[in-house]
């Protein structure tokens, strides 16, 4: 029989959040700053990449789940801006740059559920963490593979085939799963 | 259990699709790349995503009555579902009951086997019956993608009974009960307390004989002793109004003094009964013993205020509850003429009445302009006038302040009786 312990304080993966979405944004203007020499693409890139920062604070500092996928498409648009008007060259990054992007997304979340009503066992924490970090060293990995691929045979039909299939997957699976709910209970008061 | 998505999908997807449309656009692999890592958490989390079975809940509670101040450990016992790593267990608990030391909602990881519990203490902030217990149980896929949720009610009542303060003096009825007691009676017979001598007769005992007084006259004297004897009591709860905000005002200080004399009075072997008289009637006719100890606690429980503005009075009292000779005990705040004008009615037919006013100053705003300071003084000399008539009337009162001891209020009430007492010999 057991009396439950306090949960983990909200602070940590807040704080984790922020920290890493500063090295995001940062890495982010440093690598357009060596790439590019127009000054206003780098105003461009620091600007939306503060906003991305701005928009995670605001996201755990009031716990707005709905404010996470913004603050990481607003670092994703940062990276977007950054690989096209830097130049020609295959930026090998991108998926450790996509890493960056779901870590500062699950600790942004994490953080949101944390500040509300919620209980936590630290070997469960343990092993969805490792989980998650495997599924995305597995995506980096493919999107390394895919990037080495695109880079050996430029602009090949089935990649872009393979790429124009996946966009339609991916907004056919957010439509369906925005519906898809069965009689939400209401919230742990 | 029910499910809904998380946050996560409904954020990850599109910004997957995003990125590899603006990858096509572009014509640059690197953004694909980006998506990559992310769509493979969204994938692995849906194709790892099963609903788990509704968890079987069963609650139990240490004690199903405590008194004021008491902790109750609340059991809770759970079935795990196989296809979930932990289940977040909350209580949702009813207002003005509080966890102590303890964390809710609390976690239980499959991890610790198939069958765990969850102990909570709890402590009930106030007296009352709480019921409708209701458990929240949260449990989340292994990526948190869906989230499961489902409310099982416990059918679990624990009942907390007002704290009672240990009187010693009690408001002594003018007239007792013909049953044994503690109290000492007017009439002579047997008992313990010398009332009188008079002269042997034939067939008294003669342990009775008094020597000295015997020896005195030249004839036989006789001892003459008051019985000890019981009282019937009626305790008339003022149900009409209360001052203060609920929880805190009158209602809960008039439930703590009516246990509190019940109590004491069951401990001397008297009847009480209880009569709510307000907006609705509830009663509980005399009685003594353990069982009706129970009874007369559930009924203090169940008091509470109903506004009326019905005009109430005595005649819509039982006869029956108002036994010959009891002495009836107002508590009431005398914030309504009805309970008022019901009281001098029962004294006026022959009732042995007395009043423990419950002070509702503590409860009332400070006055703050020059009127309103005018009015507060107004209407305090009006109460003063109140209970002065009660006293001219032959009825003793006494105000008892929140926060305050009861046996002193209880004591006046006496000694004010007690000296009408000899004023009338």
């Amino acid at each position: 029989m057991a009396t439950p312990r306090p949960a983990p304080h909200p602070l940590i993966p807040a704080l984790l959040a922020v920290a890493l979405t500063a090295v995001v944004a940062a890495a982010g203007v440093l690598h357009a700053d060596v790439d590019a020499e127009n000054r206003l693409l780098v105003t461009v890139i620091a600007a939306v990449g503060i906003a991305g920062l701005l928009g995670t604070i605001a996201a755990v500092a009031w716990s707005l789940s709905d404010l996470v996928g913004w603050a990481v498409a607003l670092l994703a648009a940062q990276y977007a801006i950054s690989v096209i008007g830097g130049g020609a060259a295959l930026d090998v990054e991108a998926p450790l740059v996509g890493v960056g992007l779901l870590l500062v997304a699950e600790l942004s979340y994490t953080a949101c559920e944390w500040r509300g009503p919620h209980a936590a066992d630290a070997s469960v924490e343990l092993r969805r963490w490792a989980r998650l970090m495997a599924a995305g060293a597995a995506g980096a990995v493919a999107g390394g593979g895919a990037l080495a691929l695109a880079g050996a045979v430029p602009g090949s039909v089935p990649g872009l085939l393979v790429g124009a299939a996946g966009v339609v997957g991916m907004v056919g699976l957010a439509t369906w799963l925005g519906r898809s709910t069965s009689g939400e209970a209401p919230p742990m008061a | 259990m029910s499910w809904a998505p998380t946050s996560r999908v409904r954020a990850y997807p599109w910004l997957v699709a995003a990125l590899l449309l603006a990858a096509l656009a572009a014509g640059r692999p690197e953004l694909a790349a980006a998506a990559a890592p992310i769509a493979a958490v969204l994938l692995a989390g849906l194709l790892r995503s099963r609903r788990p079975r509704l968890p079987g809940v069963r609650v139990s509670v240490s004690a199903t009555r405590l008194v004021e101040g008491d902790t109750v450990d609340l059991t809770l016992q759970v079935d795990l579902p196989a296809e979930t790593a932990a289940l977040e267990v909350g209580v949702l608990l009813p207002p003005g009951v509080e966890v102590v030391d303890a964390a809710n909602p609390g976690v239980l990881a499959r991890s610790g086997g198939p069958r765990q519990s969850l102990t909570l203490p709890l402590r009930p902030a106030r007296w009352g019956a709480y019921s409708l217990w209701t458990v929240h149980l949260r449990a989340f896929d292994d990526f948190r993608l869906r989230r499961f949720e489902a409310r099982v009610r416990a059918d679990v009542v624990v009942r907390v009974y007002p704290s009672t303060e240990r009187l010693r003096t009690l408001i002594r009825p003018l007239r007792t009960h013909v049953y044994p007691g503690s109290r000492v009676a007017a009439q002579k017979g047997e008992g313990i307390e010398f009332a009188d001598l008079r002269p042997y007769v034939s067939g008294d005992r003669v342990r009775s004989v008094n020597w000295r007084a015997s020896a005195r006259r030249g004839e036989l004297w006789v001892n003459q002793r008051h019985p000890e004897r019981n009282v019937d009591v009626v305790l008339l709860l003022d149900t009409f109004a209360q001052a203060g905000p609920a929880g805190e005002g009158t209602l809960e200080q008039m439930v703590r003094g009516a246990s509190s004399l019940a109590s004491a009075w069951l401990r001397d072997r008297d009847r009480i009964g209880v009569i709510a008289f307000g907006g609705t009637l509830r009663w509980l006719e005399v009685g003594a013993g353990p069982l009706h100890a129970y009874r007369l606690i559930d009924a203090f429980l169940d008091t509470q205020v109903v506004f009326s503005y019905a005009w109430k009075g005595v005649d819509l009292i039982p006869i029956r509850l108002l036994p010959p000779h009891a002495l009836i005990v107002g508590i009431t705040p005398l914030l309504d003429l009805r309970m008022v004008t019901s009281l001098f009615d029962l004294h006026r037919r022959g009732c042995d009445v007395a009043v423990i006013e419950l002070s509702p100053d503590e409860h009332s705003a400070r006055p703050a302009s020059e009127p309103a300071a005018l009015a507060w003084r107004i209407w305090r000399l009006e109460r003063e006038a109140q209970r002065a008539r009660f006293l001219q009337a032959g009825i003793g009162v006494a105000s008892w302040t929140e926060g305050e001891p009861l046996e002193p209020v209880v004591m006046e009430v006496e000694g004010w009786r007690r000296r009408a007492r000899l004023r009338i010999r």
